[in-house]
């Protein structure tokens, strides 16, 4: 690997980073919508009220999950700040601690205590590379950006709709159960392909990664039907109304 | 349990000493002062002051008679190349990396498998007559070990605070 590619690792780790809300979005966005719009299709006739109702669920959910992504990032990003800023002080007030565990650190990772010690006062000269591997190494606390907050939640926002559109779409085109079952098959095939581009991703099996999204998916959708039977054996006397 | 007045435990331990590795035994400082001093580590931040202190004011403890060893549970190699790193040391640092005189001394940290921060003065008929151990976080006096050797040298009753050139067994004096 050359120079300029380890350079531009970093930016990959971060970038890549976003995969987790991503996969977040595109799964809730397919499954949610795709379980409402069977719902829906069934209660109804009329294809017009199952996407409006299909499209109405899709914003409202990207809004959402936007907003919840946004507030867990910023909320976990607060606190690894609060504890940056509590390792920069704990190195300055007490650098021969912080030293004595840096050093004890890089002997635990199998470095001779001698060597640990040389390096530890190599890097005492510079206070900043000191407070960085400190932290890095001490704390386990990385530099790498990769909790973006904003950046999160706009991920999550198009991920969603995405992963909503597609169950959508079929209702376009088609009518009644061959527009339903497009659809769940469509939203099938989509949680495949985004196992498989998690896998490519990860540097693992691409068919792999695409049968354990799609196996998670459809054991979630399968005990949801699960339940519904259950419910429907303790109260038999409730119906929903068309 | 070493308790003041007890002849301290017997040992021999390897040493190195201006760059030569040989035996040292307790049994050997009979007749003189001995400052045997525990340590945790060597290549760490915290000890170094206090290894370099002793090794500084070396020759303040000589010209009272005394002798200085310093023992920690490293290996005689990590000794050599840590009294090279500190620029050179004024006395042997014994090797116990069997822990078997730390233990006897009661001063193994047996969780951590290092020494406690302990001082021992013992006299010349080998018996201690002054024991300090303090907490790892907090380095020893070098001055208040040699103010308490000047002191237990005097054989006469030292008051509080007492510092060489001051009076020594007066009944008036507060002990």
């Amino acid at each position: 690997m050359a120079l300029g590619a380890i350079e531009q690792k970093k930016a990959v780790i971060e970038s890549r980073a976003r995969i987790r809300e991503f996969v977040f979005g595109v799964q809730d966005g397919l499954i949610s919508t795709v379980g409402l719009l069977a719902g829906i299709q069934g209660a109804t006739e009329s294809n017009g009220v199952v996407i409006i109702t299909g499209l109405t669920a899709m914003f409202a959910g990207a809004i959402s999950m936007a907003a919840g992504s946004y507030l867990s990032s910023s909320a976990e990003k607060e606190i690894f700040d609060k504890e940056l800023r509590e390792a920069e002080t704990l190195a300055e007030k007490e650098p021969y601690l912080a030293a004595e565990g840096l050093l004890k650190a890089l002997n635990q990772e199998g470095l001779p205590r001698e060597q640990s010690y040389s390096i530890v006062k190599l890097l005492l000269r510079q206070q900043e590379v000191f407070l960085r591997t400190f932290q890095e190494k001490v704390f386990g606390l990385g530099s790498a950006e990769i909790n973006r907050p904003l950046q999160a939640a706009l991920v999550m926002a198009a991920s969603f709709i995405v992963g909503a559109l597609i169950p959508i779409v079929p209702y376009l085109v088609l009518k009644g159960t061959a527009a339903l079952y497009l659809s769940i098959a469509l939203s099938a095939l989509a949680l495949f392909a985004v196992g498989v581009v998690k896998g490519r991703l990860a540097g693992k099996s691409q068919l792999k990664s695409g049968m354990q999204f799609l196996a998670i998916a459809v054991s979630a959708a399968f005990l949801g039907y699960l339940i519904g039977l259950v419910v429907q054996y303790f109260f038999p006397d409730i119906s929903i109304p068309a | 349990m070493v308790r003041i007045g007890d002849q301290a435990p017997d040992f021999t331990l390897k040493g190195i000493f201006q760059g030569k590795v040989s035996d040292f035994a307790i049994q050997s400082f009979r007749g003189q002062w001995l400052i045997l001093f525990f340590y945790p580590a060597d290549f760490t931040f915290i000890c170094p002051t206090e290894v370099a202190g002793f090794s500084k004011a070396a020759h303040l403890f000589r010209a009272e008679g005394a002798e200085i060893l310093g023992v920690s549970v490293d290996s005689i190699e990590s000794h050599r190349k840590w009294a090279e790193e500190l620029g050179g040391v004024e006395y042997p640092l014994l090797s116990d990396d069997a822990k078997t005189v730390s233990r006897a001394f009661n001063v193994l940290d047996e969780r951590e498998g290092v020494c406690l921060r302990a001082t021992f003065v013992i006299n010349p008929s080998g018996q201690i007559s002054y024991l300090v151990i303090s907490h790892t976080n907090v380095g020893r006096s070098v001055e208040e070990t040699l103010r308490v050797l000047k002191a237990l040298r005097t054989e006469r009753l030292c008051p509080s605070d007492w510092k060489p050139g001051e009076s020594t067994g007066d009944l008036t004096l507060k002990y």
